[in-house]
């Protein structure tokens, strides 16, 4: 979770009794909060919303500053990953 | 303070939320048991595989006996090393929170950052040491594979990434120097750079073998570049941030770039550009690395990473699917004749010291402390997260490596040997090849020339034979394995090319980010020595950067174009040598840990480190020795020199399998290059492994040192700790989300 607070799909809520005739909803609905998760995680992982968190992250910090916009923040981490590689194993 | 169930809450300021739970409740009677069926079917699936003789082995088995030994081994012997050792405190802020910056200080969601570092240590590595090792039977490499992950490869992870965690994220090399003193960390930092060198030359002899003679791979490889670009330019200037969405497009002209290759090998223009020899495809290796590693990062390592994310989780997946779907049986004995006498085709060398050495991702990979104390430890939200990242994310790479061993061992042996062999001895023909591998005693029926003809044919290859390095065989099995459970035999060559795919495009990752680390360790250390050469140290000088790639392009390439000359089999003369670095590095990783944890006055602890790094010194010691003294030509390096000197000097033309003078004088000079390799590395780790002797001695005597960990900084932030929340966890998360968003941390640094 992060601690800004989002929530993150399929996690928080425990599913409630129902019957026998909204079977197929529920399903429908467990799918789709499946596929919303797995949205999530990739989406995550590969990087979609570090400019998000970046803008989330400079309100906190420093107020009144205007954050970069997306393709300037990109450019700003690649330019910093240039000069501190990460390894990749093997 | 704590509550009658024994869940403690962490606070950091009064009246604040917590920021952390210690879960003291005992394990739950549902669990105990669920833990106890787990145990019992590990050990009945171990005992099908150590102990069934004369009836096939089925794959599944292998799955089994894996995951039971490593939910136990996580749930228990991590718990262990967690509350003995690590000692977490989540009310401790980690390096992520302290120094958040949005750019490389950022705490992740730890099932992400799971994700990103089991993709930082994952490559080929897993995929092509098992492969390599299935010449001694299927048994030794699953133990060693299950049992040195559990008890050395996932510890040394773990405890890397803890111990980095506590000082800032600092990297390897800088432990080194802090806790070893200045000779221990030159000699470490000088090790893993030579040791970064070779693993780079090593993985890209096995892209070269894997591609060499293919059209259909040399294409769908060189079509990675332009998508790759592609991709970067989309990402730059036309839809940045958008990641994901470029990422799925890649994928989409990945798997269109691997069909096609399949059409523009039958073209006769297709043939004639895309079919290149060893030597071809290691020149434009050695260009391509170069020309990565200046490049700028957006452009073509960025994409490439993204790709190359997806499709390790895609493989794992796949290969898990197929086994399971499958159940294919295990054609290979469980202790094969090679273990036992050491003169198998694939390596040399008999199963101690050697099956340890082969397969080193998987089970014990120095490498991979690296990755460790490199970028994760920057990201970790919480201290007690360490153990799922560190020990699950290793695990996670072993079992990778299981699969890779099962996909090696349910094909034909004799097929595995004609592909394993080197040319030397199947002689390069499906006729030779056939009387080759049929004179080794492999038990079944003899094969035909026909039938390995066929096999080449059936994946979409003009030949099989001799195609070293293990990626050949696993696609190989893959396709064996997956066209049975989706598509059938005319998909067989589809997957055949998509493993290979993968495999190169995980190695191409590796080169470039290696050669990158590689060039920003020398032109520090460059910068080190003073005067003018201080200009090395700013990043920005293009001339010292790109002097610096050619440098270590320069170093990897010798290694490379060596290994693709050399007359006996680059593979077989090579890994091994890949191998020792690579456990050698475990055992720099392993004395720093160890050092750390005696200085902390933790004696009776200590095995828990020592253990793994006793027994990686004894076996790269052995090698290292073996490799560099013995009097066997096949074995020692020295031995080979000296015979083939010896040879020259009387005036023959040709010895063993060096045909003419030339290939002679190359197997002189390569053997040289390969013995004093051995005796830096061997000569590197017992200097690291003496000081941190020295250092360990005067702590014992003192009762305990001080360690360079940073002072304790209250944290700020709520993180559950595995990867499901516990229900206490839940409930303090949702005190946190009812909140909002969080405010400005007290005291942070901009």
């Amino acid at each position: 979770m992060s601690a800004a607070g989002e929530v993150v799909p399929g996690l928080a809520s425990r599913p409630r009794p129902a019957g026998r005739a909204d079977r197929p909803a529920r399903l429908g609905a467990r799918a789709a909060r499946a596929w919303r998760a797995v949205r999530w995680y990739v989406g995550a992982l590969l990087g979609d919303d570090d400019h998000a968190r970046y803008v989330a992250h400079l309100a906190r910090t420093s107020p009144g500053a205007t954050p970069l916009d997306v393709g300037e923040y990109w450019r700003e981490r690649h330019a910093h990953t240039a000069r501190h590689p990460g390894s990749r194993c093997c | 303070m704590s509550d009658a169930s024994g869940v403690e809450v962490l606070r950091t300021e009064e009246g604040a939320l917590p920021v952390g739970v210690i879960d003291r409740r005992p394990m739950p009677v549902r669990s105990k048991i669920v833990f106890a069926v787990i145990a019992l079917l590990g050990a009945v699936a171990w005992s099908v595989i150590a102990v069934v003789r004369g009836e096939t082995v089925n794959a599944v088995w292998f799955v089994v006996a894996a995951v039971c030994t490593y939910a136990v081994a996580y749930r228990f012997y991590a718990r262990f090393v967690e509350r003995k050792i690590v000692r977490p405190r989540d009310d401790r802020a980690t390096p992520a929170e302290r120094y958040e910056n949005a750019k490389d200080f950022m705490p992740t969601d730890r099932r992400v950052l799971f994700g990103h570092h089991f993709a930082a240590i994952a490559g080929a590595g897993p995929l092509v040491g098992p492969v390599l090792a299935a010449q001694m039977g299927y048994l030794p490499g699953t133990l060693w594979i299950v049992i040195g992950c559990v008890l050395g490869g996932a510890v040394q992870d773990f405890l890397v990434l803890s111990i980095s965690v506590r000082r800032r994220g600092r990297s390897l090399g800088q432990m080194a120097r802090d806790e070893l003193g200045r000779v221990g960390g030159i000699a470490a930092l000088v090790g893993v750079f030579v040791i970064m060198i070779i693993i780079i030359a090593v993985l890209g002899l096995v892209v070269v073998n894997a591609l060499a003679e293919s059209p259909w791979g040399i294409f769908s490889i060189a079509m990675t570049i332009p998508i790759a670009l592609f991709m970067g330019v989309y990402l730059r200037f036309l839809r940045p941030g958008r990641v994901s969405e470029v990422s799925l497009i890649g994928l989409v002209l990945l798997l269109l770039a691997i069909v096609s290759g399949g059409w523009v090998a039958e073209t006769d223009w297709g043939q004639d550009w895309f079919t290149l020899s060893k030597v071809a495809i290691a020149w434009l290796l050695v260009a391509y690395g170069f020309a990565a590693s200046v490049l700028p990062v957006w452009l073509l390592l960025a994409p490439r990473d993204y790709l190359s994310t997806f499709m390790k989780v895609g493989t794992i997946v796949l290969l898990a699917v197929g086994i399971l779907l499958v159940r294919p049986e295990v054609q290979a004995p469980a202790v094969s004749s090679f273990a036992l006498e050491g003169n198998g085709p694939a390596f040399a060398g008999s199963l101690f010291p050697f099956l340890f050495i082969t397969i080193a991702c998987g089970a014990l990979s120095g490498f991979h402390s690296l990755i460790a104390s490199g970028t994760t430890p920057k990201l970790l939200e919480k201290e007690s997260q360490a153990r799922l990242i560190g020990y699950g994310g290793m695990m996670t790479e072993s079992f990778v490596a299981i699969m890779a061993l099962v996909t090696a061992v349910v094909i034909d042996q004799h097929l595995y040997f004609v592909m394993n062999a080197p040319t030397a001895l199947t002689g390069g023909t499906p006729e030779a090849a056939a009387a080759y591998v049929n004179g080794l005693g492999l038990g079944g029926p003899d094969i035909s020339p026909g039938e390995i003809a066929g096999a080449a044919e059936n994946v979409g290859e003009e030949s099989i034979i001799s195609r070293t390095g293990g990626a050949p065989t696993l696609a190989f099995g893959m396709a064996q394995v997956l066209a049975s459970a989706i598509g059938g035999s005319s998909l067989a060559s589809f997957w055949y090319h998509f493993a290979i795919m993968f495999e190169a495009l995980f190695i191409l990752t590796t080169v470039d980010a290696g050669t990158r680390v590689a060039r920003f360790m020398l032109s520090d250390s460059l910068g080190n020595l003073g005067g003018p050469a201080k200009r090395f140290r700013d990043p920005s000088w293009r001339v010292g950067a790109w002097l610096c790639s050619a440098l270590v392009v320069a170093g990897w390439g010798a290694i490379l174009l060596m290994g693709v000359t050399d007359p006996l089999g680059g593979i077989n003369t090579l890994f091994p040598l890949f191998g020792i670095a690579n456990q050698l590095l475990a055992a720099i990783a392993l004395s720093v840990v160890f050092t750390v944890v005696v200085k902390k006055g933790l004696f009776r602890w200590a095995w828990i480190p020592g253990l793994p790094l006793v027994w990686d010194l004894v076996v790269t010691m052995t090698a290292s020795y073996q490799k560099i003294f013995s009097t066997d030509p096949r074995l020692g390096y020295w031995a080979q020199h000296d015979a083939f000197r010896a040879a020259r000097d009387a005036g023959e033309e040709s010895f063993g399998s060096a045909a003419t003078p030339e290939a002679m004088d190359a197997v002189i000079r390569n053997t040289a290059v390969q013995g004093t390799l051995s005796i830096l590395f061997a000569a590197l780790v017992l200097v690291t492994v003496l000081a941190a002797a020295v250092v360990c001695v005067r702590a014992v005597r003192a009762g305990g040192l001080p360690t360079s960990e940073e002072p304790d900084v209250p944290s700020q932030i709520f993180a559950p700790t595995g990867m499901v929340p516990t229900d206490a966890e839940r409930e303090i998360q949702a005190l946190w989300d009812a909140e909002g968003p969080r405010p400005a941390r007290a005291g942070v640094h901009g």
